[in-house]
């Protein structure tokens, strides 16, 4: 682009726009983190602040003391994510690629059949029952995989549209006639060009296990691969249930879990890896699109 | 599949020669297809139990029709009101997403400041991160009526009298909107910059060429190339036009009474009804009329995508 | 075409027979034996198998016929195994040494191998549906008394009334044959109730010093009215405090519901008032009693009482207290509240009970331990759960753990944690005893007073009984008006009973919404179900 008045006046604008945007997008997460180094009492007493009147490390003591499988869980997580991303995104490409392909003879009716998956399903139960009594997965690292998030139509049909979009029906059309197959053009066409939306949809899909917490409470039982999503949400539910059904004098115990800032802090504990490691996803990611500009 | 085979080789006269070259295409598609069959048909099946008295001894299979019983309840009390809440946010918040994703990925592209521009990226991902539930704290954090930093320290020092924010309906059309957008547009924001970046340089160098504002670029370039992504976005959502955020309208309004009015929607009456009873029938019948309505409305908006443009059409 | 129907049958035979499998009884061996429809019993675990010899087990018809020799153990067989589901308060490190221990007694006892399989209440929620639809190994489940006719209509649980009489009598013994049948609906016995108080009457949890600052004494309180000039005077002292509040569902005027009038299913949509004495069905919100309490709530939501929140409040009123900031708030009474309270707030507290003691079918029947439809033998987890409500050591196990390690026996008889273990540092500690089978048989933790079971069974036996005691109302008749009623409540009767709208214009408009929702209906089937039930009596 050219440096022209016009243009630096343009680049002031949208970088204070987008400036505001972000202040909006990270505020409420800054409070979030302050209420969890917030004491209890602060908390029920004047209300969730940016600057807490008292701060306490409790919640977050609470949550060591008694998630001794806490770094276990991380554990089993980053596998679960990066095996499940890695098929995720090798099944999803594959498929968005033949479905790219215009001529394909039942293109169509393929991509309804994917495309129906999205509308109707038959609710929890019979996937339970499948899963459980005809593949045997309960208690298994790949109960946490396997299920539900493998494979979407919604990132197929994502794919695939980017596919159609910016790769040129002509340029396959040249490399047909260049003797080149369609695996060929996949991987020396397809491949380095769809790298942006790779990225995307991997992180979609990575995120997707990262937070996922259904299948964990489903089909394990076993606390050795709870995932960080299941134990921490275990918590929650088990301190809220512990609370409103504490009786016996010891209980007392119960009451005092600063609930609230632990609520905060537990968000705060699955969230904080994401943190961490968005910056060097970020990375990836600038390059990938980088690569898919230079590219096109 | 028949059907399909005739129409095609109508069209094409498609011989065994050309048909082998797409052999690999099929196997590359095969594993998807597998595990979406799986996944997702095989279980499928299971949502005849919305026609049926289910019996745990007789199987989902094998439990007794009861006709159209399991719906009943869903028409039982203020239908209307329901579907129309849950059909006007879904409108708005395909529009409004779409609008501001469009936005927000436009500008995030035209950064200059490879720095700035990752920040920004970053950013607009965060609040898709979080839980819906930790969500619902996060406002009423804002909002509660005694603590709420709205209340305390924007009205209290202005002179202005709190407001009942979990009893007042006529807000919440507006702080739900703002919720789901400032929650979900980093979704297709992403989505629309990898859209963005896929275009063809060269588009623009020739339009800079004939003098083309940056305004013309957008308009004429930038977003007819995003048309097919915009298409993809709202089919996917049309498809879901019946069903609602749960989370959104249950836990965010803290399960208040006073806003049923404008909080109800089909999800939360369907969880609210059979919390007491249960009942997979009921569940399921709910999740059929959704599915129903959504897969009507995709039909026919395929159809007319087709009309109009056939390479965009989603099948 | 045809290939696609044969593809479809194909699914759903398959599906199908897992489904099947599951009813067959073989629970532990569904998904083999779904491949070959016809081996039942065939691939069950060897100890069923050789049970089938002698005739015991093998369906319903075989268990009239042993019933006779239901109790005497044949020690010779395998061990039956059977899992069993309860309620606990955390995830215990060590329930494998427990498990063990309770074997030990179980093996020799019984000759049954038991899988404990303790579940916290958060997870349970999420999960039973899909146990009890699928064919996981499970006999023994905790569930509460209001899905009785949900889980009898889906086929979920056994009818236990045929066991009761051959291997039921310790139950009938210790929770009394009265009681028992609050576990019952339309004849069939779902479960068993587990030895809880029997009755919730509403009591008010008020912070002693402030009381006292104020200038009044529990001596001054019987009635709610009388807190007015109390919170009066404590509000003028300590503007900064809330003086009432607590979860939405703690309002003076909803918690009365629990104490005045029988509800017969736990929901209000209709009641028998006067604490049940009369056996006319009544609409609960059109009643003189939830008038004057939500006219008693609003004066106090008016005079700057209640928290503006107390509508969507769900914090309890013991965490509010706890942080400093409340005075006062609800709970069901019962003998050792003080005690509890105290703990739980931090404070020293003074407990006032302002409605009678009655006993009604939805308190009872709160919880029920059932033996669920997956069992491959009812019989024996009958057998197993009898035994458990008459051993001490058995509930000793599952609240406590083990003697010596997770607690000691102190000299008044109450336990407490062995030297040098806490909270956090003990292998396995509930101290769940309200879920659990039968805590009044089992060893009281110190800081109660050491009868205090005795105390609670003296207040069952002291109380006021409802006329409908023993009745449930079966809801399935009327689901589509309940799924409507509920909406409804859901949206008027908290933002009511919080006091911070008009009574009368709102009351009238709630009324008119439930009448409109079918409230009629279902009243008319309360009535009849209960008249039919009467006339049985």
């Amino acid at each position: 682009m050219i440096h022209s008045k016009a243009n630096r006046r343009y680049q002031v604008i949208i970088n204070i726009v987008l400036l505001l945007v972000t202040v909006i997008m990270i505020a409420p997460l800054v409070l979030l983190f302050m209420s969890s180094v917030s004491s209890e009492a602060s908390l029920l007493n004047n209300g969730y602040s940016f600057w807490p009147e008292e701060f306490s490390m409790a919640a977050y003591q609470y949550i060591l003391a008694n998630g001794q499988t806490i770094f276990r869980a991380y554990g089993v997580t980053v596998v679960v994510t990066v095996v499940g991303t890695v098929i995720n995104l090798l099944l999803c490409s594959m498929a968005a690629y033949s479905l790219s392909i215009q001529k394909l003879p039942f293109r169509n009716i393929i991509s309804f059949f994917i495309f129906f998956t999205m509308l109707f399903n038959g609710g929890l139960v019979p996937s339970y029952l499948m899963w459980t009594s005809t593949f045997h997965i309960k208690n298994t690292i790949w109960a946490l995989i396997v299920p539900n998030f493998l494979c979407g139509a919604m990132n197929i049909i994502l794919i695939r549209t980017y596919f159609m979009t910016s790769i040129p029906e002509a340029l396959y059309e040249a490399a047909k006639i260049d003797g080149a197959s369609y695996l060929y053009i996949f991987r020396k066409i397809a491949v380095p060009m769809g790298v942006p939306i790779f990225v995307t949809v991997g992180l979609f899909s990575g995120l997707g296990y990262w937070n996922d917490w259904t299948n964990g409470l489903y089909y394990i039982n076993d606390a050795k691969l709870y995932s960080i999503q299941t134990l921490l949400n275990k918590m929650i539910q088990d301190i809220q249930a512990l609370q409103a059904n504490a009786t016996a004098a010891s209980s007392g115990a119960a009451m005092q879990i600063p609930t609230v800032s632990v609520r905060m802090a537990i968000a705060f504990v699955a969230l904080a890896p994401i943190l961490i490691i968005y910056p060097f996803l970020q990375k990836y990611f600038a390059e990938g699109i980088a690569m898919g500009a230079v590219k096109g | 599949m028949v059907t399909g085979l005739k129409k095609n080789k109508k069209k094409e006269k498609l011989t065994w020669v050309q048909f082998k070259q797409y052999i690999p295409l099929y196997l590359m598609l095969l594993p998807a297809l597998i595990y979406l069959f799986i996944n997702n048909y095989i279980p499928m099946t299971g949502i005849v139990v919305a026609f049926k008295k289910y019996s745990k001894k007789k199987g989902i299979y094998g439990s007794d029709w009861n006709g159209l019983e399991n719906f009943e309840y869903l028409f039982k009390n203020d239908a209307g009101l329901i579907i129309r809440n849950t059909l006007l946010y879904n409108i708005v918040f395909i529009v409004l997403g779409m609008v501001v994703g469009v936005t927000l990925a436009i500008l995030i592209t035209d950064v200059l400041s490879k720095r700035l521009k990752k920040l920004y990226q970053s950013a607009i991902m965060l609040p898709f991160l979080i839980s819906i539930v930790i969500v619902s704290y996060i406002v009423f954090a804002f909002l509660s009526v005694e603590n709420g930093m709205i209340n305390n320290s924007l009205l209290k020092p202005l002179g202005l009298s709190p407001v009942q924010w979990y009893a007042e309906p006529k807000y919440w059309p507006f702080i739900l909107t703002f919720v789901n957008i400032w929650k979900g547009c980093g979704y297709g924001t992403l989505i629309y910059i990898a859209g963005i970046v896929g275009i063809d340089p060269s588009f623009y160098e020739a339009a800079r060429l004939d003098g083309a504002t940056r305004w013309q670029q957008i308009t004429k370039i930038t977003i007819p190339c995003l048309v097919p992504s915009l298409i993809t976005m709202t089919m996917l959502s049309l498809g879901r036009i019946f069903a609602s955020d749960f989370g959104l309208f249950y836990q965010v309004p803290q399960n208040s009474g006073a806003l049923f009015s404008v909080t109800q929607t089909i999800d939360t009456y369907v969880y609210r009804a059979l919390i007491s009873s249960g009942g997979i029938g009921r569940s399921a019948a709910a999740g059929f009329f959704q599915s129903v309505v959504g897969f009507a409305l995709v039909m026919g908006a395929n159809a007319l995508v087709r009309k109009i443009s056939r390479e965009n059409a989603m099948f | 075409m045809k290939m696609k129907r044969r593809l479809a049958l194909l699914l759903t035979l398959a599906m199908g027979m897992s489904v099947l499998a599951g009813c067959g009884g073989n629970a532990g061996t569904g998904g083999d034996t779904g491949t070959d429809g016809s081996g039942e019993g065939g691939s069950t675990s060897g100890g069923a198998a050789s049970t089938e010899a002698d005739g015991s087990t093998g369906g319903d018809a075989a268990s009239g016929n042993t019933g006779s020799t239901g109790v005497e153990i044949d020690f010779d067989e395998e061990p039956y195994e059977a899992t069993l589901m309860y309620w606990v308060g955390n995830d215990a490190r060590d329930v494998d040494s427990v498990e063990e221990a309770f074997n030990e007694l179980t093996l020799s006892q019984l000759n049954i191998k038991v899988n404990l399989m303790p579940v916290t209440l958060g997870t349970h929620a999420q999960q039973i549906q899909m146990v009890l639809s699928s064919d996981d190994d499970l006999d023994i489940f905790p569930f509460y008394g209001g899905n009785m006719g949900s889980y009898i209509d889906a086929d979920y649980i056994v009818d236990m009334s045929e066991y009761m009489d051959t291997c039921g009598q310790d139950l009938i013994r210790v929770i009394g044959a009265e009681d028992v049948e609050c576990g019952k609906m339309n004849g069939f016995q779902a479960g068993v109730p587990n030895m809880h108080e029997r009755t919730n009457p509403t009591m008010f949890v008020l912070r002693t010093d402030l009381l006292e600052e104020a200038g009044f004494t529990a001596e001054d309180i019987k009635t709610a009215e009388d807190l007015t000039p109390v919170f009066a005077a404590v509000k003028e002292k300590h503007p900064e405090i809330t003086i009432f509040g607590g979860a939405n569902s703690s309002s003076y005027a909803g918690a009365i519901s629990g104490a005045l009038v029988d509800a017969l299913d736990g929901k209000n949509f209709g009641v028998l008032p006067n604490m049940g004495q009369d056996t006319t069905v009544v609409n609960w919100y059109e009643t003189d009693t939830f008038m004057d309490a939500c006219k008693l709530m609003h004066e106090w939501y008016e005079a700057g009482y209640v928290s503006a929140d107390f509508a969507t409040c769900t914090d309890p009123g013991e965490s509010l207290m706890r942080a400093g900031n409340l005075f006062s708030f609800i709970t069901y009474g019962k003998p050792n509240s003080k005690a509890e309270k105290d703990a739980m707030t931090g404070y020293d507290t003074t407990c006032i009970k302002v409605t009678p003691d009655v006993c009604y079918t939805q308190t009872t029947n709160a919880l029920l331990y059932g033996i669920s439809s997956n069992s491959e033998d009812p019989e024996k987890a009958m057998i197993l759960l009898n035994w458990i409500y008459a051993t001490k050591e058995a509930n000793d196990l599952l609240n406590w753990g083990i003697e010596g390690k997770d607690y000691v026996v102190q000299e008044d008889g109450t336990i407490d944690y062995p030297e040098g273990v806490t909270a956090e540092t003990a292998g396995y500690h509930q101290d769940y005893g309200w879920a659990q089978m039968n805590q009044y048989n089992s060893y009281v933790w110190t800081g109660n007073a050491p009868d205090v079971w005795e105390q609670y069974q003296q207040i069952r036996d002291g109380a006021t009984v409802s006329k409908a005691y023993g009745f449930f109302f079966d809801t399935t008749p009327v689901l589509n008006e309940i799924a409507a009623l509920t909406s409804v409540s859901d949206e008027y009767l908290f933002t009511i009973t919080s006091g911070s709208v008009d009574p009368e214009t709102a009351i009238a408009e709630f009324n008119e919404k439930l009448y409109s929702a079918g409230l009629q209906t279902v009243m008319d089937e309360k009535q009849a179900q209960l008249d039919a039930w009467l006339a049985e009596q």
